[in-house]
């Protein structure tokens, strides 16, 4: 009965319908339409593919929750809102058929809207405007899973909280509450996880099971996505069915505690809990309970009330001037608002929740590897940002309901309102206590985070970094935001209206940027320039443009504030018509106020345009787009063209870091290394300046053309350069900073932490590839050509053999530095340093390269702190900012071992220097330039090594032996400008750094590295653009040559040996390093393996560097029986082999292969693995093998591949517990 | 003149329709005035226009020249009002609650405030009470409650609407001592459908229908009207469509389980020239002034 008048009710109303139409909409949008996106879209996934389709369905779930939300509490509080419950209860009906009728009915109303994302994702791939080939066939069985696997146990799960509690306590809000608390659960799970350990658990505690899915989804790759749904097993199935039996649970237990009885009793106060404390909110349960009109029953308690006597004594009081402003009334109605704000119950809640939302992920800090960080306060200030602030500004959405509404909610409004206090007093009081409020949270947040900093045994606060992040910038963004709620509550006058209007405004400024291509921070509410505040620099850049802009928007609110005071209702007359004439009335005591704002403000905006949009220029992204299509177009004709090469450099550069400027003049020498005379130069200019300051003087050349928006200039020669023959250049570059911009362009020049590159002020001869558009599918829509990410692999292509990966226009150069910056500062340019002075207020240094290097290099300046040391001669320093001193001698350390490991196995060292330097962290990567580390301060610097366990990675020393690798992997050998070149770099450093480590650290911590590897590279596979390479011919494919690289490179070590690998390695040292052109590719580091590796074992190099291989190992069964002393183990295993292509399709290939098999003893510290009793490694052919070792201890584990050398995306099913037969 | 509220051709008309006002004028001096009329008869737009809630679409009002509807500011500070169903901050006691509106009525100073609030309290006798929650008061304590707000800072003009409406009868009583002492000061409108009490508490009343004033005068005045033509009878409940049918029925009202009717009449009342049997001159009431006025038998 109560099912059927639910179903009828709701499916007469509008309400599902128009969830419905909105979300098919929106997922129409989203799978037939470019502009709508939704996380990174990867572009041979089919945007229909299964996978997708199913992804949505989960999407569905999250934004679901608002609407599941609305109907359940409906249904639940209906009958008590309306008043009409004791005319139900007292029928004779069942509690059972109320409680669960209702719920069903609900619950059935609110899958509907969800049936939006099939009827979405159905009719977009039929639109004429799609591109046919990016969709596949509609997979039944993909909406199958998507809508019974996901919607339908999640909107189970959600719904029973929201309902029970509503239902309960007969409160929307209780029920808001656990509509966050799913949010919480959810945020866990995300952060559980987002490291590798927990990542299972993780997907368990996600209510939702998008983690779970994603989990499920992560290896997979793009063929497997286009070819079905994640199937429901694992930890999906485990997620599905532990949240669907809590569903069950939680509507069991909360209907035992469900009573028809009297509302009065049955609120919060049964549960412990107080109601809605003094001056705040009541549950709406008991709207009207406190009004007179209809509490009348009997008197309490004061029946002798003796008819007052005589006159009434109380005349004489009159107020002083009341009609007037007075600043402790409007203090007066600060605090009561304030108070009424702050002591409710639901503020609490929400603040609770969000605190506890933000405590899971202070707890700890993850840097690379899952290592830990100093939690730093800038650290902490972004994870209260991270995980408290939707908490926030779900908390002023409801909040400006609440508080503007607080005197009607109360049904005292017409008392207040009779009050001679003016109205502007009122709205005043009401958004300063909101933002007051605001302020509140942010500072106890600021509270949680140096609680959790003090636990974790940091003490350095810096509360001002707090300060100015959290309660001003932050601060004023929620100021923003709270005028803008609070002036829609006062003109729409309609709370819910008001609610949704919020949030819709919320997400068009979200999007509207995004969407309409829109920049200027003008003229999106509440833009300013985004900003990172930095250990090294402060806000540094950043101030100018953040000071301006929010000044203008603080001015715009104002502005809305005396909108909102024009049609703030006072009184009964709500109806447009009378606002309306209210309003003019208002105005006639208002335009003063409203002028001098506007004048403000334009005044204001002024000078912000003056300084972005004259001063500066804007560029959108169509706009950068135009241009480099335009480059490509004009020039790209020039690549190839016969060019001279630069070989000397010297460089005399001034830095002004407080004005964020500098001047280079650079005398360039460049060598004509053809066999034709050249008479033409063509030059591509810095991307940051502006083309005007850059001067090229070249002697006997004129310019021939100059093309500043493309940044293209050439230069006819009057005498044309023979082959040989070299020109001397003199390049005058300016770099200036003038006011300030819509989004600051450059952090390279900045007050304290400069960092660039010559490429920053020199400019590149000839064409440059670089510039042009990479992205495929950007390119597509501009009409540009298909372009290959790299050249492909031809060793025989020595033209293409002629430029190597880092730059085009050089060689090997050499290279001397005069460079000066402030007499505070410390300036840095590679080489030794020659010379230091100080000169008319500044500081000068003279460096100059002791060995020709790559024409790639940094200049830095910054107040440093240097730790020196020396090491057989080479000086080893740390450049850093005394605050980040606590992983110095650990650098230092990592410096000299690799040095120790390197020039043993790989050949000298060629410069004098080895120099970390610590940069701000605009950017977070360390770098290697010729004997200098550019390491940025947002990893390392701050890495918690104090407590780092024997099974943990240590991340510092990993990265500093990696860019120490990279001295000779990189700037002694460098591949050529070709597919697999990037091996030469980064897989042989990283290789470089694992042996340096492992010397360190032992062969057990490698295992956690390579586990990391392994994740990362089968993350990175399936989520490839394009197609997957092998190894020897990936193209700028990170998950390839960096962590396919570490487990390549690691198991052939493991298979041939250290001293063999290191013995090719060194041969490929002498043979390119510091050679002049052909650069050596690939090929040649395959064959100088080929070479080190026994016959058996060539297989090894085709399978893992021309080839993408995939195993898939397990113990099929382990069991052992005891003979006398000994233990007789007995194992099964199984093992197929698969060869991949570059879209995911494998196919299997026979087993011929060598792999470890061992037994292992029970591990002493309960996990990881035990003592290997018996090892072997064998080749094994065929998948199936049956094992039997004899031992003399007891075994615990055996295994397959244990270490896990091999790829394999189920890696945890190579071990299994050995039981007793 | 001092001391005076004057009312002229005051319209409300509201977006749907309702003309809630239609030409209202009234002039009012110190002392109790009675305003009487149905449920929508216009008394509560009247009640709120003149305690500057709501705008009159034409029309206007004044107190001692000040005029209501232009300086709504200058009104409000001689004004009490109480209006028809209040509620409360929940939890809040009730010397916290009065020092919050004298806040907003002016009184700046914190030691005045908490003399007067003080003395409020004792007046309506919630002195002891005052640290409770008004939201835990019972339904006469808060109406006393709200006659103290009322109160705060000598108003001029003091409206209470509907004040005694699900009161019982003892705190009925109380709650009309108070506010009759007040009357003896300042100007009180006191709107209610309640006819006995403005018979006992106003020496001048108004009876509204409809947005109309349909009598204007002294309660004394109104029972003129009426004297000698109020006639009743005990009927039986099967002859009352017929009284109704042939008589000027004012109103019938169930005396014992028996229809009691009041008829109005110029002498005793006669069917076809035939005198009835069974009527007796009745005393003549307010009430049957109020509904000979509303049926427009006078």
């Amino acid at each position: 009965m109560f099912l059927r008048f639910e179903l009828r009710h709701w499916l007469r109303r509008a309400m599902p319908w128009v969830f419905l139409a909105i979300v098919s909409l929106l997922f129409f949008g989203l799978i037939a339409s470019d502009f709508v996106q939704l996380g990174g879209v990867q572009a041979s996934v089919r945007r229909n593919s299964p996978t997708t389709i199913q992804n949505m369905y989960g999407v569905i779930s999250l934004v679901g929750l608002l609407m599941t939300t609305v109907f359940m509490q409906a249904t639940a509080t209906r009958d008590y809102a309306c008043g009409i419950d004791p005319l139900i209860f007292s029928k004779p009906i069942r509690r059972r058929d109320y409680f669960f009728g209702k719920f069903l009915g609900a619950y059935l109303i609110a899958l509907i809207p969800t049936l939006g994302v099939t009827i979405g994702t159905l009719i977009g791939p039929w639109m004429p405007w799609v591109q046919p080939h990016r969709y596949g066939p509609a997979s039944i069985e993909a909406h199958a899973l998507g809508f019974f696997g996901l919607v339908v146990p999640n909107t189970l799960f959600t719904g029973a909280i929201i309902y029970a509690l509503a239902v309960t306590f007969r409160s929307n809000l209780v029920s808001y509450v656990g509509a966050m608390l799913i949010l919480v659960l959810y945020v866990i799970g995300r952060n559980l996880g987002s490291g590798l350990e927990n990542r299972w658990l993780g997907g368990l505690v996600d209510p939702l099971g998008g983690l779970a899915m994603q989990i499920a989804n992560r290896y997979r790759t793009i063929a497997e996505q286009n070819a079905g749904p994640v199937g429901m097993s694992g930890v999906l199935l485990a997620n599905r069915l532990l949240w669907a039996t809590a569903a069950v649970a939680i509507l069991g237990f909360f209907y035992t505690r469900f009573r028809f009885s009297d509302r009065a009793r049955v609120g919060l106060s049964r549960w412990g809990l107080r109601p809605m404390s003094r001056w705040g909110l009541r549950p709406s349960g008991g709207a009207s309970g406190d009004v007179v009109g209809r509490s009348e029953t009997g008197v309490a308690g004061d029946g002798m009330f003796p008819v007052a006597t005589g006159r009434l004594a109380i005349g004489g009081y009159r107020p002083r001037d009341a009609g007037g402003f007075s600043w402790s009334r409007l203090g007066h109605l600060i605090w009561a608002e304030t108070k009424g704000v702050v002591t409710s119950q639901a503020f609490l809640i929400i603040v609770i929740l969000g605190m506890m939302n933000m405590a899971g992920s202070l707890a700890s800090f993850k840097d690379l590897f899952d290592s830990r960080q100093y939690p730093v306060t800038y650290n902490m200030v972004d994870l209260i940002r991270g995980g408290f602030y939707l908490f926030l500004i779900g908390l002023i959405t409801f909040y400006s309901g609440v508080i503007l509404w607080r005197g009607r909610d109360a049904r005292m409004q017409e008392i207040i309102d009779a009050t001679p206090t003016g109205t502007a007093s009122f709205l005043v009081a009401k958004v300063v206590a909101m933002l007051l409020a605001i302020g509140m949270i942010l500072l106890s947040t600021i509270a949680v985070g140096v609680t959790a900093q003090t636990l974790a045994g940091y003490t350095r606060y810096e509360l001002p970094v707090y300060f100015k992040s959290l309660l001003v910038l932050d601060w004023l963004q929620f100021a923003f935001m709270a005028v803008s709620a609070i002036l829609l509550q006062v003109l729409l006058n309609q709370r819910y209206a008001a609610y949704f209007g919020f949030i819709l405004v919320l997400v068009l400024f979200a999007f509207a940027p995004l969407l309409s291509g829109v920049t200027s921070n003008l003229v999106i509410f509440g833009g300013v320039p985004s900003s990172t505040y930095s250990d090294m620099n402060g806000f540094g850049p950043f101030v100018p443009g953040l000071f301006w802009f929010n000044l203008y928007w603080v001015l715009f609110c104002l502005l809305l504030l005396v909108v909102a005071y024009l049609f703030y209702v006072r009184g009964n007359d709500i109806d447009r018509q009378s606002r309306w004439a209210e309003s003019k009335r208002r105005l006639r005591g208002a335009w003063p106020y409203g002028v001098s704002i506007v004048a403000l403000l334009i005044g204001c905006g002024g000078w912000v345009y003056y300084n972005t949009d004259v001063l500066n220029r804007r560029y959108s992204r169509e706009e950068i787009e135009g241009l480099q299509k335009g480059y490509e177009l004009a020039y790209k004709r020039y690549q190839g063209v016969p060019q001279p090469r630069f070989e000397a450099f010297e460089f005399a550069i001034d830095i002004d870091p407080q004005a964020r400027d500098l001047e280079a003049v650079v005398t360039a020498r460049a060598r004509n290394r053809g066999e034709g005379p050249i008479d033409r130069l063509h030059f591509t200019l810095p991307p940051q300046t502006k083309p005007e300051d850059v001067s090229i003087e070249i002697p006997g050349g004129k310019v021939d053309v100059d093309d500043p928006p493309h940044r293209w200039r050439s230069y006819l020669l009057d005498k044309p350069l023979g082959p040989g023959e070299a020109v001397t250049m003199t390049i005058r570059t300016k770099w200036l900073t003038p006011g300030f911009e819509n989004q600051t362009s450059t952090t390279s020049l900045t007050q304290n932490g400069t960092f660039f590159n010559n490429g920053d002020i020199v400019p590149a001869i000839g064409y440059s590839a670089d510039r042009e558009v990479a992205d495929p599918g950007r390119r597509k829509k501009l009409g540009l050509p298909e372009r290959t990410r790299m050249p492909r692999l031809d060793p025989t292509d020595m033209v293409g053999r002629g430029n190597h990966y880092i730059a085009a226009d050089s060689d090997w150069v050499t290279m001397r530095t005069v460079i000066s910056t402030s007499i505070d500062q410390i300036a840095v340019a590679p080489g030794s340093l020659k010379r230091e002075w100080s000169e008319g207020g500044r500081r000068y240094f003279e460096y100059e390269l002791d060995h020709p290097s790559l024409n790639f290099y940094s200049f830095i300046s910054a107040r440093y702190e240097v730790a020196r040391e020396k090491w057989n001669g080479i000086d080893l320093e740390v450049y850093h900012i005394p605050e980040h001193a606590y992983n110095v001698p650990r650098m230092l350390d990592s410096i000299r071992k690799s040095l120790a490991y390197y020039t043993e196995h790989y050949g000298p060292y060629r410069h004098r220097q080895c120099r970390i330097i610590e940069f701000p962290r605009y950017a977070t990567f360390a770098q290697a330039f010729p004997g200098t580390m550019p390491y940025s301060e947002g990893i390392g610097f701050i890495s918690d090594l104090r407590e780092i366990g024997p099974e943990e990675i240590d991340p510092v020393f990993y990265v500093v032996s990696h860019e120490m690798a990279h001295q000779y992997w990189a700037h002694q050998v460098i591949g050529a400008n070709m597919q697999g070149s990037e091996m030469l770099s980064e897989s042989f450093s990283n290789y470089s750094a694992l042996m340096v480590m492992e010397r360190e650290y032992g062969k057990e911590n490698m295992r956690k590295f390579l586990t990391h590897e392994l994740d990362s590279y089968l993350a990175g596979r399936a989520g490839e653009s394009q197609e997957e390479r092998p190894l020897a011919r990936a193209e700028g494919q990170a998950y390839i040559h960096y962590n396919k690289g570490s487990l390549v490179l690691y198991y052939l070590k493991e298979m041939i040996g250290e001293a063999n690998v290191n013995r090719a390695l060194r041969g490929l040292v002498e043979r390119f390093g510091y050679r002049d052109p052909p650069y050596p590719t690939s090929a040649d580091a395959i064959a100088a393996f080929r070479e080190v590796t026994p016959p058996e074992l060539q297989y090894l190099i085709d399978d893992w560097f021309e080839n993408i291989t995939i195993f898939s190992s397990e113990v099929v069964e382990a069991t052992y029986r005891r003979e006398g002393d000994a233990y007789v183990v007995e194992m099964v295993t199984r093992t197929d082999k698969y060869r991949v292509d570059g879209k995911g399709n494998e196919t299997a290939v026979e087993v011929n292969d060598f792999i470890d098999v061992a037994v292992f003893a029970e591990p002493e510290s309960g996990e990881g693995l035990g003592k290997p009793l018996a090892q072997e490694r064998r080749r094994l052919t065929g998948p199936e093998h049956r094992f039997t070792f004899r031992v003399n201890a007891p075994p615990y584990q055996a295994g397959i591949d244990p270490y896990n050398l091999l790829i394999d995306r189920q890696p945890n099913r190579h071990l299994r517990r050995v039981t007793e037969q | 003149m001092p001391g005076e509220l004057v009312l002229r051709g005051l319209t409300k008309r509201y977006p749907n329709g309702v003309l809630a006002l239609d030409g209202v004028s009234l002039t009012l001096g110190k002392g109790m005035f009675g305003l009487l009329g149905p449920n929508g008869a216009g008394k509560s737009t009247l009640m709120r226009t003149l305690a500057t809630l709501q705008l009159p679409d034409a029309g206007g009002a004044w107190l001692d020249g000040i005029d209501i509807i232009g300086d709504p500011q200058s009104l409000r500070q001689r004004l009490g009002y109480l209006p028809q169903e209040f509620g409360v901050y929940p939890g809040v006691s009730a010397t916290e609650l009065l020092h919050h509106l004298a806040i907003l009525k002016g009184f700046d100073d914190k030691r005045v405030r908490g003399e007067m609030v003080d003395g409020l309290l004792e007046k309506v006798n919630l002195y002891e009470h005052r640290k409770r929650a008004v939201s835990g008061y019972s339904g006469g304590m808060r109406q006393r409650f709200g006659i103290a707000q009322c109160l705060i800072g000598d108003p001029e003009l003091v409206i209470v609407d509907e004040p005694t409406a699900g009161l019982d009868p003892g705190e009925r009583n109380r709650f009309y001592n108070i506010l009759s002492e007040i009357g003896e000061q300042v100007i009180v409108l006191l709107s209610t459908h309640i006819v006995q009490d403005v018979r006992e508490l106003c020496e001048r009343m108004a009876i509204m229908n409809r947005g109309h004033v349909i009598y204007d005068g002294t309660t004394d005045d109104a029972l003129g009207l009426i004297r000698g033509r109020v006639f009743e009878k005990k009927v039986s409940k099967g002859e009352l469509a017929k009284t109704y049918q042939r008589h000027r029925v004012l109103s019938s009202k169930l005396v014992g389980g028996t229809p009691l009717v009041h008829v109005y009449s110029d002498g005793p009342p006669e069917e076809d020239g035939v005198q009835q049997e069974g009527y007796r001159p009745a005393e003549e009431t307010l009430e049957d002034v109020y509904f000979a006025k509303l049926n427009e038998v006078i």
